[in-house]
Parts: C-alpha cells; structure tokens; sequence
C-alpha cells in the first residue's frame, strides 16, 4: 500500500501479536452495546443444531473464513464469521442480523448480492442462499462459542504504552559533566553530556552585540535600536542579560512574535479555504486572543482549555452581562475553527465538506496539542501508532455535539438570510437573545421577499412571452400560450417545465419589463423598497459578533465509524472518548454526565489534556518552545511524537523541561527565561573543524547556527529599520491590493499598511507575495515547522520588489535626518541600525568608496538597499 | 523525521526497491538536497533509473470535458437518444429525469490507427497517432475543487504537494535561470493557484505562476528609480557585504548559494522576458499554433510558451485553464472551449516533434472528470468522476493506443480502469522514478505522490 512496506513490517513485529494466540475481547468503559441477538443464551433445539451443522457451517467454511475469520491472511471488513460473537456483532458496514425482519438482515442482502455483494467472485447458488434464510429465520442458532479476536487485541497495548512518548515524563537525575565552568542552568548540564562524549564542548558566550540582536528578534521579532544596544553594552550590571530578558518579555510586541508562532500550530487564516475562499471577517479577535493571551503569559493548561473548550467553562447562555472573562475564552475557541470550511456552499456536496471541516478540526487540535498524527486512522487502524479506526471515530464523537454533519450551522450569513450562523452576538442573554430573533426574523423576510421578487419577474416574463406572441414576434404554439396564461399554481409539472423552457429560451431584460408593464415596475420596486428596509433593520439589530464554538445541540449524537473513512458508510456506533492508547488510571478520561445546554465532551477532553500526568502534552509545548528558540525542536516532528516521528536528540532534557513546565504552572515566560539564560542558548555561532566532523549538522548544538528570518520578521525588520513601523495593536486585518503584475501586497491605501505583519489578512489563496516569496506557508491545515528556502525569486524580490525600494529610501531619509552633515557618521549609522554594529575599518573605507563620484540622495537609497538585501541583515546569528 | 541513518538502514533492509532508492537517496544527500532538509536546491538530479521523458508539459482541462463528445464515442446513446438510461447511475443531487443525450457531433476514426475522435477535435486527429487516449479514467469526487486537488496531488483535498512539486523535487531543473515548475494560468480553476502548491514539500518546489503578458513573474522588473548601471552597483555592493559576512562563517553552504542566486537573480531579469517574447518566432510556427487567429490566439501563445520554456530547460509546464464546465448550452460551448484549444495543442505536439523534443517530453491532456452521458437542463451535462478520458503523449508514450473503455453509455469505467494515482505513478515512470520510492518525510511517513492509493504503472501504453 505505502512506498515503505519494510516500515510496516518493523512496527508490526513489535506490536501486533498475532490473532490466533488472542482470545478474549479488551472491554472498555462505554462500551457500545451490540444490538442484534441471536438466542446465544437459549438452549438451541437438536434439529436446528443439526440444520447449522449440515447446512450452514459447511458454507461458511468454505466459502467465507477466507476473508471473515481469525485465520484469514487479512480480514476484510472487520467481520469474523467464525463465530457466534462474529456474527452477532456485525463487521464495518454495521449489524449482519436483523431479528425483527430477518429477510431485510445485511447477511441476506449481501448472499443476494444486492447492495455489498458476498461473496464476491460468484453468487451462492439460489438453494444455498434458501438454506441462509431459513437460518436466519430460526434465529440464526449458532453453537460455536469462542470469541471474537477484535482489533484491539491485535495490539499489545502493554508494550506500546511503554513507548517513550506514552510514559509520562519523570524528572530526570542531573547529570554529571566535566566543563562546570560552562554550565549556568541545568539545560546545559543535558546538552554538555552529550558534546562532552563526542570530545567537543560548547562554544564561548556570544558577544553582546550578537546576543541583543539574536535575543531581540527571538523574543520580539525586532531588530533593536542603536540606542537600545548602547544601552546594554554600557549595562555594568551583573544581570544585565536577565535584565533585557525581563524588559522584552514584558514588551507588548513579544505576544505578536510568539502569537504568530502559535497561530502557525492552530492554523490560522482569515478565509474559508474552499472555491471562492471566502473571508471569515471576525476570525482576527482569535488572533488578538493568542496575542493577549501571551502577553500576559496565561497559564498553558489554561490557554488549551479555553481553546478546547471555552464555550463549556461558563453558562455564557445565561449569562445577562458578556463579561470579559466570558468572551475572552468564547473567542478562544476560534482554535477549533481555523481549519477551511466549506460548508456554506448551499450544494450537493455539503456532507462531504461538513466532514472535511470537522475532520481536520479534530486531526489539527491534536497535533497541536499532543503531537498525535491521526490522519491514517480515519480509513483502517493507524498502520504505524497504536491507534484505532474505532478511536479515531471516539475521539470524533468529542467533537460531534459542535460539529454534528447532521445538524450543521453554516459558516457565514453570505446572503444575509441565514440565522442562526457559527457566530456568537457580541451580548448578554436577554439582548443576544432579542437580536438573535430578530435577525432570524428579518432573514426569514429578507429570504421571502426573494422569493416574491423571482415569482414577479416570472409572472411577467410569461405575460411578456404572450404579447411577444400575439405580436407575431415569437413562434409559440396555442398550447404554450395557453400554458402560460394560466397562473403560476394552476399549471402542471409538465406546463411549468414547459413554461421554464421557454423563459430559458427567450430571455427577457428586466428593463424591458419596466418600461412594457407599468404594473411589474410598480410592484418591483414596492419588494425592492421592502427588501432594502429589511435589510436596514437586519444591521440595525445585528452585533459585533465572535467567531467561536459551541454545542449546537445538548444531546450528543452517536458516533459511528465511517468504514473506510467514506461518509456514505457510517458503520457501527462507537464509544466516545479518546483513545484507548491514553487509558490511565493515574489521569483518565472522564466523559461528563449529560449537561443541560452543553454535553461538555470538549471540556473533559481538555481537562484530561492538562492534567499534570498527561504524557505528552507538556513535552509537545516545551519542545514548540525549543524548536522556536533554536530552530529545531528536541523533537524534530513537533506535531509527531508517535512511532513514526522523530526520536528526541535529548530525551531527558526534553523530560526535565517538561516536570519544569507543568511546576512552574505552566508558565510560558518562565520556560523562555531557563532556556534564554542556558550557556547553550548564549554561545557563540564560530565552527571548527572539530565540531563539524563530530556533530555535522549541529543535532547536539555545539554551536548556534544562524537562522533565516521568518517571512513576518524579514518585513517587520525592513520597516524597523526604515523607522516606519506602525506599532499599533489588534484590530480588523489589515486587507490586500493587487498590482498589475499580478502581486498582493499589503492595500496601499491602507491606513495600516505599514502595521507588523501579523495584522496582515492570511487568506489561504491569496498571500502576500513578498512573504510567500520568504516561506510564508500556505495555510491548508497547520504550520508545525517553516521551512527556510534558497531561491533565485528570493533575490529578485530583495533587487525588484517596491516595498524593499520603499525601506530602503525611507532607511536613507532617516539617516539624513540623523546625520545631516557627516558622511562618515551616517555609514557608521547605517551599519548601526542595520546590523547592530559598527563597520570595520575595511567595510568603512569601501562604503566611502561607493560613494566616490556619486554622493546623491539616490546613491544612499542604494547603499541602505543593499545593507537590507544582505544575508547579515536576514540572518540572526 | 526519521534520521537519515534510520532511513539508509530501512532502504537497505527492503532489498530491490530499497536498492534504487537507497542509491538515489545517496546521490541526493551528495548533492545537499531536500533529504536532510538543509540547503534546499533546483539543481538537476539523476533519477533513479533510465528515463523516457525529461519534461512534462499538462494542459489542465478544468471544469470537465464532455469524453462522450470528445474522445469516447458511444453510439448506444444515439440510438437510445431522448430515453431513460437502461442502467444503474449512482449520483447525489441528480434528478429523477435521466434521459440519454446523443452527442450532438459526430465521431470517425483519424490516422493509420484509426482512432475515433469527434469532429470537434480536426487538428488533433492529424496527430493522433502520437496519442495513447485513455477512455477509463475514474476519480473519487464529484466537486470540482476536491476533484481537482485529487487529480493533481493524489488526494481529494487541498495541501498535499502536486505532481509538478513532486517531480521538481525529485529532478531539479536544468536552467537554474528559470523556475523547475511554471504554472501558465490562461484561466485558473475551480481550486485557484492552490493546484501548483508544493503542500508540505518545500515551498521552493512550488509551481511559479507566470503570465504571458506584461511581466510575467512578479519582481522581475527593475523599478524604474534604479538604472542598470545602479543595479549593477547594488549587486556588486551586495556581494562584498555578504562575502564579508560569509568568511565569518566559512562551515554556512548556504550564505554562498545565497550570493550566488543574487547574479542568477540579475540574468533571470532577461531571460524569463525572452520566454514569452514570441516577437522572434519565425511567422510559420506562429501560424502553425493560430497566433492570431480570433478563435484560438490566446492559448496559441500559451502553448508556443510551453513549448520555449520546455526548450529552455524547465521541467514541469502546467497549462491551466477551467473553462469546460458544460451545465448548459454545452453544443455551442463544447464548440468554442475546442475551437480555442484543438489547434495550438496539435501545433505543440508537431512542433516539439520537429524540433526533436517530443521524445522527452510528455505531454498530459486532461480534466480532473469528465460528464454524464445524460442531459442537465436542455443542452447541458453534468459531473461524471465515473469514466473519463484523457490523452498522453510524447516521451515514451506508446502512440496510437486505446486504453480501457466504459460502458455502452460512456457512463463508467469498467475496462482497465485508472485513477489519478495510475496516471501520477505512469508519470514518474516514464521521467525514471520509481512512485514508491520517491517519498519525503512528512508527519513521521514516508510520504509520497501516491500515498496508500493503489497505483500502477500502465505498462500497456508505454513505449
């Protein structure tokens, strides 16, 4: 099936054990009941033993264990037929018997080939099939007593809970290390064991310079000042490291730069994603929420549990006043709606999109929270981790009472008719509640009017078509004019297809219909009048609204597994819950008793996420952390933490870190302050030989490599440096323009056009280009990791494109404006702003050298072009 | 991610297949290539084994080309015109009404094989004996978009790599000067630009969308504020800055592909606006391809473009356009998408054949579905993933075939049936991949084109 079946093949010997040494069903909480019952507790009388015996069981044997018993090479269908159990219980496509009419059972069905056909090269012959009808009739008496081998048992959950990943971290011991002078936490202690078996040790502490830029773009996503650097290189103060640390933690602009990290692991974008990519106008108060939310270093079990579940942690429904507190965590829950969302396309293909949303919902808040990748087992068991198709569909019905296909609430009021949509009115009950019934109401008329204003163009359309055919201007045949002269609710099917035709056939321009029938004209502008006032009263009674997510209905509704994965198969019901990998006694699953207007599954899910034992969601975060600090994360799969990903580089670091995270309180800030002010963090980027040879690609960190700046940073530097930033918080995104050569770029007539581009519209399809040029991603389902590319376009971007022309001349003016007379002083500047440094002798000389001949103003927006298009100012060392 | 010492011990251990892989993994590694996620490259690279095509050229028939009145002629449903089709058709949202609709254009077998082909497709039939027409493709979606995205990149959904992304990765490009993979957009389809994404690959290996008038790729012209003697200047600055950077950092690969790009950068400027000048084609091809011919003049010059950039080096050419959505009127409209398309894309076929070309270069005619044989509406069709059909040519494509075949309605594939996976894994065959081997790690898989889809080579209409 893959490309790599040896992968297969290693898993499978260390999981799966095989079906015939397994016997007795693993029985779960919640197990879903079966419901089919074959007598299996009566004595079964001698001569319908015998018909079993002579008549079925021979069949069976030869005709069916093949695919449908424990000794099949590969079952199919997760149907066992060799025994009781098996057959009472059914396979994917649901229950085989049908007690209460048996000749409608599936067995019945498929032996008649008339919808599943079994078996499947060639129909049993009619007698036989006879013979399988009379059987179900008895009641299908069955003496064979063994169990059935189900798909759990296939896997030895003992040992595949002993997977690194599914044990929960412990604190590790501190290891012992020969370069003590090196250390300054215990971070360092993890990685200097490592280098120090290689024979190579960290490098010295980078220099100040190097560490205000490098700390500077990490934490903020700026480059500092000239006046910020002086400031720290005169900071006689011990701690001055920590000091900087501290004021930039604390800065407003550190939630846009980590805020921007977290909105690549939710998947965030202002769009639906699907055809027209329509634009989801209130998503950016989620983006403000991750903002703020970091900024004020909200407790991560917290940040998740209003993400999961935000709608289920207050009575919002009851509540009279929206406080604060309430619509901060109800526009937490926009994380579960980030992924793209077609389900406002009023089509025949609105189930499959409805399933598509929610699917990628429930694979993304995964991912994102711990580093599960459950895509596979939406078809067939997960090939590679001990993951069922019958957890994935468990883990569905989580999310299900929110996302019920059956029971769907688009996603957008497009058309202004539909109410109620996926948005919560910005109010408290009573006014919420008013509103929203007023909407509903005006929809309703709005939807109406529409309807009337088609009827009329219908109606004198047909009366057009006749007198076009009593002027002997149009061919209509005496039937058709009497056809349409009848009114609309006296004609029949016939006559109105008849009708339809003919409309369709010869159009008539509403104009003309004006001007030919005083009548239509009157009443036509009497429903637009309407239409417009109902409109008027649809805003008027409409609020700021919040994108978010809850319940749509108290009573969960059953989750059936899709056989394979096709949503026109729903097969058997499952139990909802999380996987059975995840059954601990130490944190278990609690699924919640039936609350009245939320079934609170989303909640319990969240709060068995952040339980303090939980194995992998605290690792997951702190290794996002790492990943973001030094551009590789412990482990380098940050959304697989299964068998499939990465192994972590430092195991026990990766643990350590964790025990720290959950101790701290889950405190983000204070995970940046251990890991800012580990020696590893500070070292230098210098290379020997040695370290290249002992540690080729850096894994153990003997060293800093300098990193490219992300897309947002690059730009967000460029006008930083300009002194064009507009630091303004929050708020609407900022919409795009396109340019005659086919470009989006930030809308020029924008006042916020020069705002840091995290306020920039993410729509899927239409990026900026300039930060697609630099790896922005294309936002389909979620961003673990940005890639760093090398492309020619790149460099043509960093020569042609006009923003760049636009810093660099802005970058000139500031120069000027700072140094008016000195030329010299304004090269040492330029080097200052731009690199955080002053320009060596040679570099000094040979910028006085570029402008030999040529000192003009255009000349230094030249010169600041190029110190912005160069790999110092795009690399942070 | 696997380590790549992980992924050397499993190639080795899975014997043939891991042979060709393991070597070509090597070989990749040797080059600084994706595989180990460092420097990222266009430069060309072997593939696995000897191939019969370097280039792909796909024109993208997006919306749905009607197979029954193009490539598939069924004359079941002109006797049957007007009555209810005599078999099952399963499909969501269709009405009760499924009355059969005779194609409106008639049929005849063209060339020495005599292939039938509608009379809708004149010049097409003159090169019909380089064509392998496939008449039983099927799909898994109805809707355009998830239709699109599962012929493009294997999977009914938006964010997987597309087959040009996959095959740039896997090959690189041989002019460095211009993108691996450009995507011409005459019109975009239902699914826009993203039917070029690289998904989870790279975003280098991205298709480059480019127009054929005005400027073509964005950021190529210099602004009008820096003459060529300054830019000259800036890139010379700019080169001493980043050499002194780059001695400080003497082990970073990177810093000096990155300065090197710069000059690559400043060529480019020229000549990407050499490849859509069609000033300098000679008259006769011109008129070969209908440039100017009201009909067809605009897709003439796409395909005249196809074709230079394909001499140029570049590796995968995606034609796209979405105009075949025939609901309605679809005699007239099926009249003019053909009119628009048939004699640029036989002129491409005969003159990269002239120019020696078309023995590398495959060259992919197809839409992501194809329609019912009954009627929407009065004139029109609807969707059909069904049975489809498709042509491929060029690069060691067996000319002259017939592949597979649906019912007596042209409703379902039921001979030889292929999927999109079939098509995707024949493709990397003949550009000497292997479909299975050619994978990325991507959340803990070996990712590839095919995924877990069964796929196959259609050996039958290799050369």
């Amino acid at each position: 099936m893959t490309g790599k079946p040896i992968t297969v093949c290693c898993i499978s010997t260390l999981l799966l054990v095989s079906l015939q040494s397994v016997c007795a069903d693993e029985s779960r909480p919640n197990s879903a009941k079966v419901s089919a019952d074959n007598g299996s507790n009566r004595p079964i009388p001698k001569q319908h033993l015998d018909f079993f015996e002579s008549r079925i069981r021979p069949v069976l044997v030869k005709r069916c264990y093949e695919c449908h018993s424990a000794d099949a090479d590969e079952l199919q269908g997760g149907l066992f037929l060799d025994s009781r159990a098996g057959i009472t219980q059914g396979g994917e496509s649901g229950p085989l018997l049908d007690m209460d009419t048996p000749e409608a059972s599936l067995l019945l069905q498929a032996l008649r080939h008339e919808d599943l056909e079994m078996p499947p090269d060639r129909k049993l012959p009619e007698p036989v099939i006879a013979d399988f009808e009379q059987w179900v009739k008895l009641g299908a008496p069955d003496p064979r007593t063994k169990g059935i081998p189900s798909s759990a048992n296939r896997i030895d959950w003992q040992q595949a809970r002993k997977f690194w990943s599914f044990r929960r971290p412990v604190r590790p011991p501190l290891p012992f290390v020969e370069g003590r002078h090196q250390v300054s936490n215990a971070i360092d202690l993890f990685i200097l064991k490592e280098l120090e078996a290689k024979g190579i040790t960290l490098n010295p502490m980078a220099d100040r310079r190097t560490l205000i830029r490098r700390v500077f773009f990490d934490l903020i996503g700026l480059p500092p000042s000239p006046a910020e650097v002086e400031a720290f290189l005169a900071d006689s103060r011990p701690d001055a490291y920590e000091h900087l640390v501290e004021r930039l933690l604390s800065s407003p602009h550190y939630g846009e730069r980590w805020g921007r990290h977290w909105l690549d692991v939710a998947g965030y974008a202002e769009s639906n994603g699907i055809i027209a990519d329509g634009l989801t106008p209130h998503a950016w108060r989620y983006r403000d929420y991750v903002i703020r939310a970091l900024n004020k270093d909200k407790p991560y079990d917290r940040f998740l549990l209003e993400q999961f579940a935000g709608d289920e942690l207050f009575d919002w429904r009851n509540s009279e006043v929206l406080t604060e507190e309430i619509e901060e965590s109800l526009t937490a829950t926009g994380f579960l709606r980030c992924t793209p969302d077609g389900t406002d396309t009023q089509d025949i293909f609105q189930l499959e999109k409805r399933w598509d949303h929610l699917q990628a919902t429930v694979e993304v808040a995964m991912k994102a929270s711990v580093g599960l990748v459950l895509n596979c087992a939406r078809c067939h068991d997960h090939k590679f981790d001990p993951v069922l198709q019958e957890d994935y569909y468990s883990l569905v019905g989580l999310f299900l009472p929110a996302y019920d296909p059956d029971n769907w609430l688009p996603c957008t009021d497009a058309r202004k008719s539909n109410w109620p949509v996926r948005y919560i009115l910005k109010a408290g009950k009573t006014e919420r509640n008013t509103a929203a019934r007023t909407l509903q109401k005006w929809g309703t008329v709005i939807k109406s009017l529409n309807s009337d204003n088609r009827s009329l163009a219908t109606e004198f359309h047909d009366r057009w078509l006749v007198a076009q055919a009593t002027q002997g201007k149009l061919p209509l045949t005496l039937d058709e004019i009497r056809i349409l002269k009848l009114p609309a609710e006296k004609r029949t099917v016939e006559g109105n297809r008849i009708s339809a035709n003919l409309r369709s056939k010869h159009q008539a321009e509403p104009e003309e219909l004006r001007s030919l029938f005083p009548e239509f004209e009157r009443r036509a502008d009497e429903i637009e009048r309407k239409i417009a006032e109902a409109r008027q009263s649809f805003d008027h009674a409409d609020r700021d609204r919040i994108w978010a997510l809850w319940d749509v209905s108290p009573s969960p509704p059953h989750s059936r597994l899709l056989v394979r994965g096709d949503f026109m198969s729903p097969g058997r019901v499952v139990p909802t819950g999380i996987p059975r990998i995840f059954d601990d006694p130490e944190n278990p699953f609690v699924l919640p008793e039936p609350g009245s207007e939320t079934t609170g599954y989303r909640l319990a899910l969240a709060r068995w996420l952040t339980g303090a034992a939980h194995p992998l969601t605290a690792r997951v975060m702190v290794n996002r952390l790492w990943q973001y600090h030094f551009g590789r994360g412990i482990v380098a799969t940050p959304d697989d933490f299964g068998f499939q990903g990465s192994r972590p580089t430092h195991p026990e670091l990766l643990d350590w870190l964790a025990v720290e995270f959950i101790q701290s309180g889950w405190s983000i800030k204070a995970m940046h302050r251990l890991i800012l002010s580990s020696s590893v963090y500070r070292q230098s980027s210098q290379t020997d030989p040695q370290k290249v040879i002992r540690d080729s690609d850096n894994q153990l960190l003997s060293r800093r490599t300098p990193r490219r700046l992300e897309a947002e940073a690059i730009r967000d530097a460029m006008l930083s440096v300009a002194e064009n930033l507009d630091g303004r918080f929050f708020g609407p995104a900022i919409p795009l323009e396109q340019l005659d050569d086919g470009q989006y770029i930030v809308a020029s007539d924008n006042a916020g056009r020069l705002r840091r581009s995290v306020y920039i519209r993410v729509r899927r399809t239409t990026p900026v280009s300039f930060l697609e040029t630099f790896d922005s991603p294309q936002v389909d389902t979620n961003v673990p990791r940005r890639f760093s590319s090398n492309v020619p376009l790149q460099s043509l971007s960093l020569l042609n494109n006009p923003f760049v022309v636009e810093c660099a001349k802005d970058f000139a003016n500031r120069l000027f404006a700072s140094e008016p007379d000195d030329e010299t002083k304004r090269i040492v500047l330029a080097f200052e702003i731009a690199y955080s440094r002053s320009p060596s002798p040679d570099e000094l000389d040979s910028s006085r050298g570029f402008f030999a001949g040529d000192s003009s103003r255009s000349a230094w927006e030249l010169f600041c072009h190029g110190l912005i298009a160069s790999n110092e100012f795009l690399y942070v060392n | 991610m696997p380590s790549n010492m992980n992924r050397r011990e499993a190639l080795l251990r899975c014997g043939g297949l891991g042979g060709i892989a393991m070597s070509w993994l090597m070989q990749q590694e040797a080059l600084g290539s994706p595989v180990n996620q460092g420097v990222q490259s266009l430069q060309a690279r072997q593939p696995m084994f000897a191939p019969q095509a370097e280039n792909v050229i796909l024109l993208f028939m997006g919306g749905g080309p009607s197979q029954v009145d193009l490539l598939d002629p069924k004359p079941a449903i002109k006797k049957y015109d007007g009555q209810d089709i005599p078999i099952s058709i399963f499909q969501r949202g269709l009405s009760a009404k499924k009355k059969l609709m005779a194609s409106p254009f008639r049929f005849s077998p063209q060339g020495k094989s005599g292939i039938e082909l509608s009379e809708l497709l004149p010049h097409t039939a003159r090169v019909v004996d380089d064509l392998a027409v496939i008449r039983s493709a099927k799909t898994n979606r109805i809707d355009h978009d998830n239709a699109q995205f599962m012929f493009n990149s294997g999977r009914p959904v938006p964010g997987f790599p597309s087959m040009g992304s996959w095959i740039s990765y896997a090959l690189g490009t041989a002019n460095q000067n211009l993108p691996a993979y450009v995507a011409l957009a005459y019109g975009l389809p239902n699914c826009k630009q993203r039917i070029y994404s690289s998904g989870w690959l790279p975003p280098l290996y991205q298709g480059t969308q480019m127009k054929i008038d005005g400027v073509p790729v964005y950021d190529l012209k210099r602004p009008e504020s820096i003459t060529p003697v300054r830019q000259r200047k800036l890139l010379n600055f700019i080169h001493n800055l980043n050499e002194n950077h780059r001695q400080q950092h003497p082990y970073q690969l990177e810093f000096q592909a990155r300065m090197s790009n710069f000059e690559l950068a400043a060529r480019m400027q020229a000549e990407v606006m050499e490849q859509v000048d069609l000033s300098t084609e000679p008259t006769h091809i011109k008129k070969l391809y209908g440039v100017d011919l009201p009909q067809c003049d605009k897709y003439a010059r796409y395909c005249l473009v196809a074709r230079k950039l394909v001499e140029s080096g570049v590796r995968f050419v995606h034609i796209l356009r979405g105009d075949w959505d025939h609901h309605s009127n679809l005699t007239s409209r099926l009249e003019k998408s053909c009119a628009s398309t048939d004699q640029p894309v036989a002129a491409l076929l005969t003159d990269l054949k002239q120019r020696g070309l078309l023995e590398k270069t495959l060259v992919i005619w197809a839409g992501e579905f194809g329609r019912l044989p009954i009627t929407e509406g009065k004139n029109g069709r609807d969707h059909s993933p069904h049975g489809f059909s498709l042509w491929m040519a060029g690069g060691g494509i067996k000319g002259g075939t017939v592949f597979g075949a649906t019912d007596d309605f042209g409703y379902a594939a039921v001979e030889d049936v292929i999927t999109p996976s079939d098509l995707h894994a024949t493709t990397l065959h003949l550009l000497g991949l292997d479909y299975k081997a050619l994978t990325f790690p991507f959340e803990g898989r070996d990712e590839s084109l095919v995924g877990v889809n069964k796929a196959r080579v259609l050996k039958d209409i290799v050369a």
